[in-house]
């Protein structure tokens, strides 16, 4: 098992510099210039060529790649043109966001997802199945930003039961930084107010990323359990007068679980996606805003930290997806 | 019968039990969660103004700040002298008075005694040479008005500075009054904080060291909040209603800051979309602040290319195009009208009538005794991405060239993209739907910037790639005098020029609408101060 985690990990370098090289390519194929936008409306061609020469724009685009390379080897991810800092340190502030909101949005997700699929399984063609089949038609219909939008409208502006946006309420301190995760830090520190405003901050925006994909995971489950509900092995447990809470979960979600903990790892990576949109609604300071500002301004070192960033993230979800396996199945060696 | 159906009538039934018990426990406590829920909203207090603030925060530093965070530093930072109101007219700020050498070759200033800076720092005329100096060294924002012109600055005393420039300068006060780049900071900080060579840019991109009103308190980047604080020591005083504090949620989404405004959680939003403005007029509690800006709203045609070249064609396409249909469609009827390079707020505005209006018979008149009598020719037309009061614009006008046989391709582009390509003449569109300002309260900035032969594409604003002598000789002309009303006959006579040439359709003249809760008094907006507003001034009735 450490012997294929580590062959896993070492596969991670060239991947990596693979995404980098490619990504360096395409966005210096854009044909635009930062430095004019950096410079700002009114600047005149020399205060261009003065933003230029100070990023090291002027120089050919190979040694541009190595300056990069020979920065990255060191855990310099490169400063950011449009706000001058360090991209790992700003990385560092949006990224706990954008994990605790992902995090949360998988975590409703799979709760509600995987208990509904089941339900809709077992009672294959009755009022909870249609329930169930209508959750997911409308989540797999309807655009994530109109989710956002609606549940802004009615659970924000028409109950006023949530805050509409951001992380805390308007002049609230955040919690001291541990771990980022506003609701982590909170718990850490036994600061119970921040804890309940950073939970009800957290509740619409999760309950948007959730809805997109709560859609897959109750179709994955329910279609898994129904072949599941099928097997030998189901028959038997039921003869020999098993109750069906052990019947259903133990001997049925369980051999269910394999396909189902695949689709939640294609899930995380549709959700890192997604909250992209999540966060400009809900002015969820992430990656997301930090992103999308970065590529609209063509801002090279932020847009190639953050696809590293993400990349390195999706490498590492995809092997959890594939250690949890052997976990899961004691058949499963690696 | 399989068993899945006996096993789910059994289940069903349990399930339907768990779900009516949970549903009870649910009500019971209904109330208590809504309590709990409601705990975790706090509402922003009296003295408190919370802006729903458009643009994420790059830097605070004063001399590089050149997007709508400088509704942030304008608090903070001050300049030497200031606009009055929401007039062009130059008021004593940091400075108190002012002479101009007769070639107009140096400025001198007499400076405002007893001010301290947030630091603790002096304000004296070493405040000034050091902001100054700063900006043409950083060379970045609005350093292109100041690097050109000024040559040296000298402070003969602490209460006195000397600007000597290399060109005669008449606008160099109103430079000094500009939105930004002339904010002065404190030398004590600047020295302290620098790191290397860097001028303390590092130091001041989070950190702020003004003379204005409110001090920077907090930048919580995790929570994408600028809170400002008042300054005890502020040498205007704290008499009257203001606010203790003032707090900037960055919120980059139109429709939450609407909804932020509706519930209370703001005081004042800074969206534009005209739609939602209009219909947060129709709830209670919200009143819009409506002020014209010196922002024009026009298309620009490129003047060295055949066949837009032909300056008979480009009269053609200011006829055909439906001024007051694109008033109503793109603007909701919230348009000022515009005759020229200047709108009418501007001392020097022309006050003939719009010369083009919508007629297309005259169109096709012009058209038929141009180079291209026929038409038959395709234009190209690029819009920045994202803005749909460039598209609504570019498809009147598609609609009414098409009237003259005229085809107009239209292509979409991100703003860098499209920067780089309108920038130069060779690669630049024949047609650019594009807004301008003027960076300080004179009529040549505008006129220079937008059709003056040195800001061609890029270097200015200047996409229509127009040249004229005459004009220019008029600009060059002005900017040697101080004589204000032969000044503004100057310019008067360049406008004339450049509007029988037609580099341009004139569209309108943007309005500045501001978005506010119902009790927010005291706003006071000026055209040439960009999207600012005052933040000493205002406070709740």
């Amino acid at each position: 098992m450490a012997q294929y985690i580590l062959r896993r990990l070492a596969l991670l370098l060239p991947l990596l510099l693979g995404v980098s090289l490619l990504l360096f390519v395409l966005t210096h194929l854009i044909p635009a210039d930062p430095a004019r936008l950096i410079a700002g409306e009114h600047a005149g061609p020399e205060q261009v060529a003065a933003v230029r020469k100070a990023f090291g724009l002027d120089r050919p685009l190979p040694q541009q790649y190595l300056i990069y390379l020979a920065k990255l080897t060191r855990g310099d991810l490169g400063v950011s043109m449009r706000t001058s800092s360090d991209v790992g340190s700003d990385l560092r502030e949006y990224f706990p966001a954008t994990l605790e909101l992902t995090g949360a949005a998988m975590i409703a997700t799979i709760a509600i997802g995987v208990p509904l699929g089941l339900v809709a399984a077992i009672g294959r063609g009755g009022p909870l199945d249609l329930l169930a089949q209508l959750v997911s038609l409308s989540g797999l219909s309807f655009p994530i930003f109109f989710f956002g939008l609606i549940l802004q409208l009615v659970f924000s502006r028409w109950l006023d039961w949530f805050p509409l946006a951001g992380r805390l309420a308007t002049g609230n301190l955040a919690p001291a930084h541990i771990t980022g995760l506003y609701v982590v830090d909170a718990l850490l520190t036994g600061d119970f107010a921040t804890l309940r405003s950073a939970l009800v901050h957290l509740a619409l925006p999760t309950l948007t990323l959730a809805l997109a994909l709560l859609a897959l995971e109750v179709r994955m489950t329910r279609s898994t359990m129904l072949e599941v509900l099928s097997q030998d092995y189901m028959r038997t447990a039921w003869a020999k007068g098993l109750v069906p809470f052990t019947v259903y979960i133990r001997h049925g979600l369980r051999n269910a679980l394999i396909p189902i903990v695949t689709v939640m790892g294609l899930h995380a990576n549709a959700l890192l996606g997604g909250v992209f949109l999540v966060e400009v609604i809900f002015a969820w300071p992430g990656l997301g805003l930090y992103s999308v500002e970065g590529i609209l301004a063509l801002d090279y070192s932020a847009i190639m930290g953050t696809a590293l960033l993400l990349t390195l993230v999706f490498v590492l979800v995809n092997l959890a997806v594939d250690l949890t396996y052997a976990v899961l199945d004691p058949r499963i060696r690696y | 019968m399989n068993w899945h159906a006996h096993d789910g009538r059994l289940s069903r039934r349990e399930l339907l039990r768990g779900v009516g018990l949970a549903g009870a426990a649910l009500g019971i406590g209904g109330a208590e969660l809504e309590r709990l829920i409601r705990a975790g909203q706090v509402i922003a207090a009296g003295d408190t103004l919370v802006v729903a603030q458009d643009t994420s925060v790059q830097t605070f530093d004063p001399q590089i700040v050149y997007d709508n965070t400088v509704r942030i530093t304008r608090g903070v930072y001050e300049t030497l002298v200031a606009l009055d109101g929401s007039t062009p007219r130059i008021v004593p700020r940091l400075a108190t008075a002012w002479t101009a050498a007769p070639d107009v070759r140096q400025w001198t200033l007499t400076l405002r005694p007893g001010v301290r800076f947030h630091d603790g720092a002096a304000f004296t005329s070493e405040a000034v040479k050091v902001t100054f100096e700063r900006l043409i060294k950083i060379n970045r924002g609005f350093a292109y008005a100041f690097k050109p012109v000024v040559a040296g600055i000298e402070t003969p005393d602490p209460m006195t500075v000397r600007f000597n420039l290399s060109t005669p300068d008449a606008a160099f006060l109103a430079k000094l009054a500009s939105i930004s780049g002339g904010l002065v900071v404190s030398p004590k900080a600047v020295t302290e904080h620098a790191s290397g060579d860097d001028l303390a840019q590092g130091w001041l991109r989070d950190h702020t060291a003004g003379t204005g009103p409110y001090m920077l308190e907090r930048w919580d980047k995790g929570q994408q909040q600028v809170t400002l604080t008042q300054f005890p020591g502020y040498w205007g005083g704290w008499n009257g209603s203001h606010f203790k504090r003032i707090i900037f949620q960055i919120v980059t989404e139109a429709s939450t800051q609407r909804l932020m405004l509706e519930r209370g959680d703001a005081d004042v939003a800074t969206i534009v979309a005209p739609d939602l403005i209009d219909a947060l007029a129709r709830q209670p509690g919200i009143k819009i602040a409506e002020h014209p800006t010196m922002r024009i709203f026009y298309i620009a045609m490129h003047c060295q290319r055949e066949p837009l070249k032909d300056p008979k064609i480009r009269q053609a396409l200011s006829y055909a195009f439906d001024y007051e249909g694109a008033r109503q469609a793109i603007f909701n009827n919230r348009l000022a009208p515009l005759n020229g390079p200047l709108p009418e707020n501007d001392p020097a505005h022309l006050v003939t009538p719009k010369p083009y209006k919508f007629d297309l018979a005259k169109a096709r008149q012009l058209l038929s005794e141009s180079s291209r009598p026929k038409g038959g020719f395709t234009l190209s037309l690029f819009l920045f991405q994202g803005d749909p009061t460039f598209r609504k614009a570019a498809e009147i006008l598609q609609a009414g060239l098409r009237e003259l046989n005229v085809q107009v391709t239209i292509q979409e582009m991100t703003s860098s993209v499209l920067l780089d390509k309108a920038g130069k003449p060779e690669t630049a569109p024949d047609l650019l739907p594009v807004r301008n300002y003027p960076d300080y309260a004179d009529p040549s900035a505008m006129i220079e910037a937008t059709f003056g032969k040195d800001s061609w594409g890029t270097a200015g604003w200047n996409f229509s790639f127009y040249a004229n002598d005459r004009v220019e000789r008029l600009l060059a002309g002005a900017n040697e005098i101080t004589a204000q009303m032969r000044r503004l006959q100057m310019f008067q006579e360049a406008q004339l020029v450049i509007v029988a040439e037609a580099p341009a359709i004139f569209i309108g003249t943007l309005i500045n609408r501001v978005p506010m809760r119902s009790d927010v008094q005291g706003f006071s907006y000026n055209p040439l101060l960009g999207n600012t507003f005052d933040l000493y001034g205002i406070h709740k009735g």
